[in-house]
């Protein structure tokens, strides 16, 4: 073995210090000239856009084929009584049917039609007192031939079981409260009486988490956590955990001729880069992805059909304590609403893809998606005249207070640190923003323990006009996280309940958009628009508003009309 | 030797109860809820809802007696159920387990044998190209973590060559080659990963060992160079790289958390991110306590091995 010097000795010999900085010169040029070349002939993003392509408007639906759709949420476990996670509905909703639902596919009449559709139930009606509501059952309606239930025909104790179930205890009590009971008139008839006039009881019906189940499961296994048997239109046929759902197409699915495809698998995959490996390299049929996603995915695989669908409503926003100063101030209100510039948000933190947002679906309470400037002159971006507010109400050097989020998707971290500075900047007011984990967020949110300021949400999974106009804004729900008490929000909310006619019903939806624009009670924040990413085989496939019409999620109903033009 | 494998099996015991205590209660002391995590994705908790659902699960209990509940039920075997998912955390485990064992030894065996070989011809050829590449490569799988060479393969063979992990996962007996082409990947980018610090480790070792007087005295009797080196200096220098190797195999297998994630492993890492996630007690703590026992065992099985590579080591 040679000594460190003799080796080091020989290469001295043989390299001058002139010729090894002649070497070394070359090498640095030669390398900038490659990153240069690199450069220029590196391929330019595509133009800014999205492919509209709605994949259903494509041919005939054939049938046959399977398709894989990759989700990245994780299942808990299959009892659709205890737990409403996402997880468990996108599978779920492809497996077991409602009562009613909301219609998709061809059903549309545009992309916010949420009429009320039949779904195990073929007709309904409620009196003028709106104290009831009666179903009559689509007759034939088999259960999947599986064990327990083994294919007999469904009827109305299985929905009296359900939603006596679902009010009694669990994880869907509160959507109840204005039930009284359930009564069973004959076999295909069910009967909702209600201990409150609401004339939106059926909505609530119809979302997607208001799955029936059968009696049978319960009484084998003690609950519904580890059998999923349903009406619907594929069976499940194999669940590992961690790894996903397989499930197959149901022979004796009540809609005849459905669903197109033979089957389809539900991989669950945590990880983002993998989720759009996977449908790069053609594993995967379907996945979601964020908007600062898809230009990446459009460059290296320009034939991969992508959908946006606009968020009509806010998922969050910036919620105040209202029961404490400086919130109780109307002033301080609505000049935090003035100082925070939303379009600059929206662009900045969103890149464009995403809409200025409220509480209420807009087409609620208006024909039209309005603009900025149509909500009040509270919603607009005016920082002098919010300076002028909170020097009116006695804070002209602005205050110190906290402000806590959970990191629920990557453009929050950006909207929250925006929204910080600029308060800081336009009205001197410093908040501590603290970061927490979901678990501890959302007891502190639904304990009521969050004081000064919260990066809120609305709701998960239902978005029924009841939750956007009652459940979370009256003053004595439960589901009132965000400290609202006002007379007037009250009164609409309980006027709206009650009534029946859809028009008046808008207007006073409209009333209440209105007054809370002009109180400035909650900052609803720009949300994302929604991005679905499909091979071009797969057709049927609508990207729709809400979570609970379309998508991978909570729309998993909307499978029964996706072909695979491959099959 | 048996004494002392007895002895050493008797010491794990305090340790896992320490290990118990320490889990236990710092999984106490994270804020949040299982319970209100469970019921979240409504919007809508209703506390009384909360308080049932806590009082199902013994959660309004105090934690001391949680804590004797749940020790009781580990000594019986009984590691009770998820909260958040229902299922019994022994079929969970039994399901987990053997992925994250698998993908554990396969890096291993490629760290060990990339490790152990670039560290040999490293120090052999101490000092020329080969040393110095050996080197560069070492440092960059040092300061590149995993998850981050993980994410970089997985994108780039999707855009370059069309391939993405599997979707679905292949069981080791029931698909073979499909189950190693599953692995090899993640098991690759681990086992680099923690090939570089056993580079290191067997060129200093190595290095050391080179310059003894019965590595010279070999060689001067006229034995073939590599003869020397395997016959003679290797098994010595080893014993450092076998610690190394003991000490590194429990942060390999805490470390496989993300991986398992990067490649849908269905593994113990994954499990229990999902139980911290959740904040889901029972999961978490069995899971740890799985982790403890892999690493007691380990460490012990290190230990004895000394014995096997330097036949001075004796143990009473």
């Amino acid at each position: 073995m040679s000594e460190t010097g003799g080796y080091w000795a020989a290469v001295a010999a043989t390299y001058s210090r002139r010729r090894l900085l002649r070497a070394g010169g070359a090498g640095v040029l030669g390398a900038a000239a490659l990153a240069g070349g690199l450069a220029c002939n590196a391929k330019k993003p595509p133009a800014a856009g999205v492919s509209t392509n709605q994949g259903g408007s494509e041919g005939t639906p054939k049938p046959g084929g399977t398709v894989t759709y990759v989700s990245g949420n994780a299942v808990p476990n299959f009892d659709v009584r205890t737990v409403l996670s996402v997880g468990i509905y996108s599978f779920a909703t492809s497996v077991m049917s409602r009562l009613v639902r909301f219609p998709i596919g061809s059903e549309l009449k545009s992309d916010s039609d949420l009429t009320i559709t039949p779904d195990l139930a073929e007709s309904w009606e409620q009196p003028a007192d709106l104290m009831s509501l009666t179903f009559k059952l689509n007759k034939g309606v088999k259960w999947q031939d599986l064990p327990p239930v083994n294919g007999r025909e469904l009827n109305s104790n299985d929905i009296k079981y359900t939603f006596d179930s679902y009010k009694s205890k669990g994880a869907h009590t509160s959507y109840f409260d204005a039930l009284d009971r359930v009564e069973t008139p004959d076999q295909y008839t069910v009967k909702f009486i209600l201990n409150q006039p609401f004339g939106g009881f059926s909505d609530g019906l119809a979302v997607p988490v208001q799955l029936v189940f059968a009696h049978e499961i319960v009484e084998k296994d003690g609950d519904l956590g580890s059998t999923m048997v349903g009406t619907g239109p594929f069976m499940l046929s194999k669940f590992e955990r961690n790894v996903g759902f397989t499930a197959v197409k149901n022979p004796n699915y009540f809609r005849k001729g459905l669903p197109y495809l033979d089957g389809f698998s539900y991989p669950t995959v945590d990880d983002d880069a993998t989720r759009r490996a996977s449908i790069r390299s053609g594993q995967a049929d379907y996945i979601t992805v964020d908007f600062d996603q898809t230009d990446d995915l459009q460059r290296s695989n320009p034939n991969l059909v992508l959908l946006e669908a606009k968020e009509p409503r806010s998922g969050r926003g910036l919620m105040m304590n209202q029961t404490k100063p400086p919130y109780n101030d109307v002033r301080v209100r609505r000049a935090i609403s003035m100082a925070i510039d939303r379009a600059a948000v929206l662009k900045s933190t969103l890149g464009g893809h995403g809409s200025l947002s409220y509480a209420t679906p807009w087409f609620y309470w208006t024909d039209k998606e309005p603009t900025q400037d149509q909500l009040g002159p509270y919603f607009q971006y005016n920082p002098a005249e919010a300076k002028k507010l909170m020097e009116a109400a006695g804070y002209k050097d602005g205050f110190k207070d906290t402000l806590i989020y959970w990191h629920y998707e990557a453009s929050v971290d950006s909207q929250v640190a925006l929204v910080q500075a600029q308060l800081k900047q336009n009205l001197g007011i410093d908040l501590q923003v603290t970061f927490m984990n979901y678990p501890e967020y959302f007891t502190q949110y639904t304990s009521h323990k969050w004081t000064g300021m919260f990066w809120g949400f609305q709701i998960g999974s239902s978005n029924t006009i009841d939750d956007f106009t009652y459940q979370n804004v009256l003053s004595n729900s439960e589901a009132n996280y965000m400290y609202m008490a006002d007379t007037e929000i009250d009164r609409l909310a309980k006027a709206i309940r009650v009534e029946g006619d859809a028009a008046k019903k808008k207007a006073l939806i409209k009333q209440m958009m209105e007054h809370e624009h002009d109180q400035a009670f909650r900052l609803w924040m720009p949300y994302r628009n929604q991005y679905s990413v499909l091979q071009p085989h797969l057709k049927g496939v609508r990207a729709l508003p809400l979570l609970r019409t379309g998508g991978n999620d909570y729309g998993g109903a909307s499978r029964v009309l996706h072909w695979n033009a491959k099959a | 030797m048996q004494t002392y494998i007895l002895r050493r099996l008797t010491f794990s015991i305090p340790a896992l109860l320490l290990t118990s205590l320490i889990v236990f209660g710092l999984l106490h002391l994270i804020p949040g809820d299982v319970i209100v995590a469970k019921l979240g994705d409504s919007g809508r908790v209703r506390q009384a809802d909360v308080l049932q659902m806590k009082h199902e699960y013994g959660l309004d209990k105090p934690l001391y007696e949680q804590y004797g509940i749940w020790i009781g039920r580990i000594v019986r075997g009984d590691l009770g159920h998820s909260i958040y998912t229902n299922e019994s955390i022994g079929r969970s485990l039994q399901a987990a387990l053997p992925v994250t064992i698998e993908l554990g030894l396969l890096s291993l065996a490629i760290s060990i044998a990339l490790g152990v070989t670039l560290g040999t011809v490293s120090a052999v050829y101490r000092n020329t190209p080969g040393d110095y590449t050996s080197r560069i490569v070492a440092i960059v799988g040092l300061s590149a973590p995993d998850f981050w060479l993980g994410t970089l393969m997985v994108t780039f063979l999707a855009i370059w060559f069309g391939w993405s992990p599997p979707l679905r996962f292949y069981p080791l007996f029931a698909h073979p080659l499909d189950n190693l082409g599953q692995f090899i990947l993640p098991a690759l980018v681990v086992g680099y990963r923690f090939s570089c610090t056993i580079m290191r480790i067997t060129r200093s070792s190595l290095l050391e060992v080179l310059r003894e007087d019965y590595v010279r005295t070999a060689a001067a009797k006229g034995l073939r160079h590599w003869a020397v080196i395997s016959r003679h200096a290797l098994k010595n220098a080893f014993l450092p790289v076998v610690t190394i190797i003991g000490g590194q195999l429990a942060v390999l297998l805490g470390g496989l958390v993300i991986i398992e994630q990067i490649f849908a492993l269905p593994g113990l890492g994954r499990l229990a991110l999902q139980g911290i996630t959740y904040r889901d007690y029972p999961l978490v703590q069995a899971d740890v306590m799985v982790f403890a026992t892999i690493v007691i065992f380990v460490n012990l099985f290190v230990d004895v091995s000394y014995g096997w590579l330097d036949p001075r080591i004796r143990y009473r």
